[in-house]
């Protein structure tokens, strides 16, 4: 079998869906989907249309500043809580242009994941946290770049925009192999190199290009499965957003968007997501750093937490009105919350005992909140949610039954799942 | 106390340490050195009776409150709260009672108060980037200083009463004239402010400011180099300005290693400096710096502190603080039921030889 084989349905349908490609040279939206498939497959191939918006902010945003407040409590903090667009339920101050969209949200207010480390919390919570296998599980990306069928849009299905220096992520796709990797847009800007020299014209590239495909086939012929296969792709996906480059061209973008959505990293980032989600890119990670906040936790968040309120807010809406939201998931997290305790500097440390995230969108309810902490805000009162719960969620969300879908690695089945956790039955729509 | 004990503050003592249940933000003595005034993270403000002990605590503030100040002549105190709320209590009656409140004194925080030492005005600072000025008597809002463009920490008058100091986010300080109320010149700190590249906030401020008792040296707290916006980790700094001439004159730093901001600052009799620090998660200090010196003359190794203020008669010097309770950092080390706030304290330190041989 193949290493990088699966047992998800959705192969199955990719297979005879790239068959029915190369047959017809037709592309997915001029198939007769009830002729050449069945109902059941057919059904399938509807879910092509999924796709997720996972925004991270590394380090922790405090949810005593954002999605749980609890003013006036004995960890709560100086700042006040306001309604929302739900009747009951509140939100920070910090967060009013989010608290207007809380109909379309659902809030997870008691995520207990137990690791209190950036180093082994991060991948933990990305990962899923399955039980130990003796390998890397793929990020939450490479694992739905696996899990969904490919898009037939010629777009790197797992891109990422993030602060710094981007490039190709391999070790994001784990024990799938380099090619579910993350195409990394640095500060969101496209690839170096994608914009061709003008001295060399159509014919030439494509000389180049047919020259380096056979010289990867003969290196191929003699080798076992390598990272060939993934340079291969990084080669294609790069040769096919250098057709794209309408997606990096900002003069476009009307001045009113940029100012809905602001002028700050985050502002910018989520407003190239939706740029690329609208282009159909299956699944956009967004990643904002320093929200480590263990000291002056409180201006901190004073500065901090508009950055991500102003242009979420404005993304949640943007779907709505565009009437995406049905199809795509948002996800809204860090690895863990911030203490309720207050420390010498007037910051809030690690935490994961208690905190909130945000779901929205496809397979999601609207305007609910699940789960609750206790009165001061530290613990959860009720049921507890790990990360692995959190998986099973957006896997059944996005269409996947994480109970009867495995991955198969060098003929080992593996759950994509952690198998003693189940979905939060409560948030799903 | 005995009278007049000879100032040495390498002599310092710890008199009392006034506890509440959650981190003093803030203190002052009362112009009589009567009373000691705290603000708490639980919303209250206390003042205790330094002659009789008795503490009171004054509620109906709906959020930290983290600065008060006394009025120079009348029994009125003032305090603010990070709702932006200014709370006058006359404290000539007892129980005090509110004089006066102004719900919307800031958009945001009350960052800093200050009572002009004529009597007539009480100037506040907030983080929506304003000074305003009210009248003591009844809580008007009497003007505004224009100029600064991002949040406000700090004041400080001078003691000829003429002059205003206010100190930003961004490190500028402005002078005002409070007579024509126009700002008349400014003093650079922004090495308190640090803004890098990947930075998601601005990190620093000028977080204290006093004059000394002749008006000729304004001293700055704060913090250099923060190397992010998350720790906000720094270089704690006090910067010593010849008020003439604007020019810096000195730059303090504690011995002890701190990385949090000064934010407890002031001048005690003879030049001498007292700046206390913040250090995460461990032990900082209060420091004491000699007239035109930059190693301090004598150090405390003491809990983080967010406020120091000197007793009128130059001898006592009170420190807002934190207290620890148990464990702190990441996790929690404790069952639910034993995971309770951090303490606090407003610690007196006598400066001056407690058995009387100086």
């Amino acid at each position: 079998m193949h290493p990088f084989s699966c047992n998800s349905d959705y192969h199955e349908v990719s297979r005879r869906q790239m068959l029915g490609l190369l047959a017809g040279g037709a592309t997915a939206g001029s198939l007769n989907i009830g002729i050449l498939l069945t109902p059941s497959v057919a059904a399938d191939v509807r879910q092509q249309g999924k796709q997720v918006l996972f925004i991270w902010l590394d380090g922790g945003i405090s949810q005593l500043e954002s999605w749980d407040p609890k003013p006036r409590s004995e960890f709560g903090g100086p700042y006040r809580a306001i309604s929302t667009s739900v009747p009951g339920v509140e939100f920070s101050e910090l967060v009013p242009h989010t608290a207007r969209q809380m109909d379309k949200l659902a809030v997870i207010r008691s995520m207990s994941t137990k690791d209190e480390n950036h180093s082994t919390g991060v991948a933990r919570v990305q990962r899923g946290d399955p039980k130990n296998r003796g390998v890397d599980y793929p990020f939450l990306g490479s694992a739905l770049a696996k899990l969904l069928p490919p898009p037939t849009n010629n777009l790197p299905p797992y891109m990422h925009i993030k602060p710094g220096r981007g490039g190709f992520q391999w070790q994001d796709a784990g024990f799938l192999g380099a090619r579910y990797g993350a195409l990394t847009l640095g500060e969101g800007k496209p690839p170096i190199h994608i914009i061709r020299p003008n001295g060399i014209d159509d014919p030439r590239d494509d000389a180049r290009n047919t020259l380096r495909r056979q010289l990867n086939q003969q290196f191929r012929d003699k080798h076992r499965e390598s990272d060939l296969a993934a340079y291969e792709y990084s080669y294609d996906t790069a040769e096919q957003l250098m057709k794209r480059r309408d997606l990096f061209d900002e003069t476009g973008v009307p001045p009113a968007d940029v100012a809905r959505y602001g002028t700050h990293p985050l502002g910018r980032h989520l407003l190239q997501a939706r740029r690329l989600l609208e282009a159909g890119v299956q699944f956009v990670k967004v990643t904002s750093y320093h929200w480590d906040m263990h000291g002056d936790n409180f201006n901190m968040h004073r500065q901090l937490v508009p950055q991500i309120d102003q242009p979420f807010a404005a993304i949640i809406e943007d779907l709505h009105t565009r009437g995406m939201l049905d199809n795509v998931l948002v996800v809204l997290m860090s690895e863990f919350g911030r203490t309720p305790k207050i420390n010498t500097r007037l910051g809030r440390d690690h935490w994961p005992e208690a905190w909130s995230l945000i779901l929205a969108g496809c397979g999601i309810k609207r305007g609910v909140v699940v789960g609750k902490t206790t009165a001061n805000g530290a613990f959860c009162d009720g049921t507890e949610y790990d990360c692995g719960n959190l998986f099973h969620t957006i896997f059944q969300a996005v269409g996947i039954d994480a109970a009867k879908t495995e991955y198969v690695n060098n003929g080992q089945p593996l759950p994509i799942a952690h198998e003693e956790h189940s979905k939060i039955s409560e948030v799903l729509a | 106390m005995r009278a007049n004990p000879t100032l040495d503050v390498t002599k310092a003592w710890e008199i009392q340490a006034h506890k509440h249940n959650r981190p003093l933000l803030c203190c002052a003595f009362s112009p009589c050195g009567t009373y000691l005034a705290a603000g708490s993270q639980d919303e209250n403000l206390l003042m205790w009776n330094l002659s009789s002990g008795e503490k009171l605590t004054l509620s109906g503030h709906t959020s930290w409150i983290h600065t008060v100040a006394f009025h120079a002549t009348e029994k009125r105190l003032l305090a603010g709260d990070l709702n932006g709320v200014l709370r006058c209590w006359d404290y000539s009656v007892s129980p005090p009672a509110v004089q006066w409140a102004v719900q919307e004194a800031h958009q945001t925080w009350v960052q800093a108060i200050i009572a002009t030492p004529d009597g007539k005005h009480w100037v506040t600072a907030g983080t929506d980037g304003t000074v305003r000025i009210w009248n003591a008597g009844d809580g008007k809002l009497s003007g505004e200083l224009p100029g600064h463009d991002t949040e406000v920490y700090s004041l400080a008058v001078h003691p000829q009463g003429r002059y205003l100091a206010s100190g930003d986010l961004k490190g500028q300080i402005f002078l005002w004239n409070l007579e024509t109320r126009l700002r008349e010149r400014s003093f650079d700190a922004a090495i308190l402010h640090t803004r890098k590249e990947d930075f998601l906030a601005d990190v620093g401020g000028v977080r204290s400011l006093a004059f000394d008792a002749e008006g000729a040296q304004l001293a700055a707290g704060g913090m250099t180099d923060a190397e992010s916006n998350a720790f906000c980790p720094g270089k704690p700094a006090v910067l010593v300005f010849d008020f003439a001439s604007g020019a810096l004159r000195r730059t303090l730093r504690p011995k002890e290693k701190s990385d949090g901001p000064i934010k407890g600052l002031c001048f005690l009799p003879g030049g001498i400096i007292a700046a206390q620090g913040e250090h995460l998660n461990a032990t900082s200090s209060l420091e004491f710096f000699g007239p035109d010196k930059v190693e301090p003359i004598h150090v405390i190794r003491r809990e983080s502190g967010y406020c120091l203020n000197l007793h009128p008669e130059g001898r006592q010097l009170a420190v807002a603080s934190f207290v620890n309770n148990g464990r702190g950092g990441n996790g929690r080390h404790s069952t639910p039921a034993e995971y309770a706030s951090h303490h606090g304290a407003v610690v007196v330190y006598g400066l001056y030889d407690k058995t009387g041989q100086t």
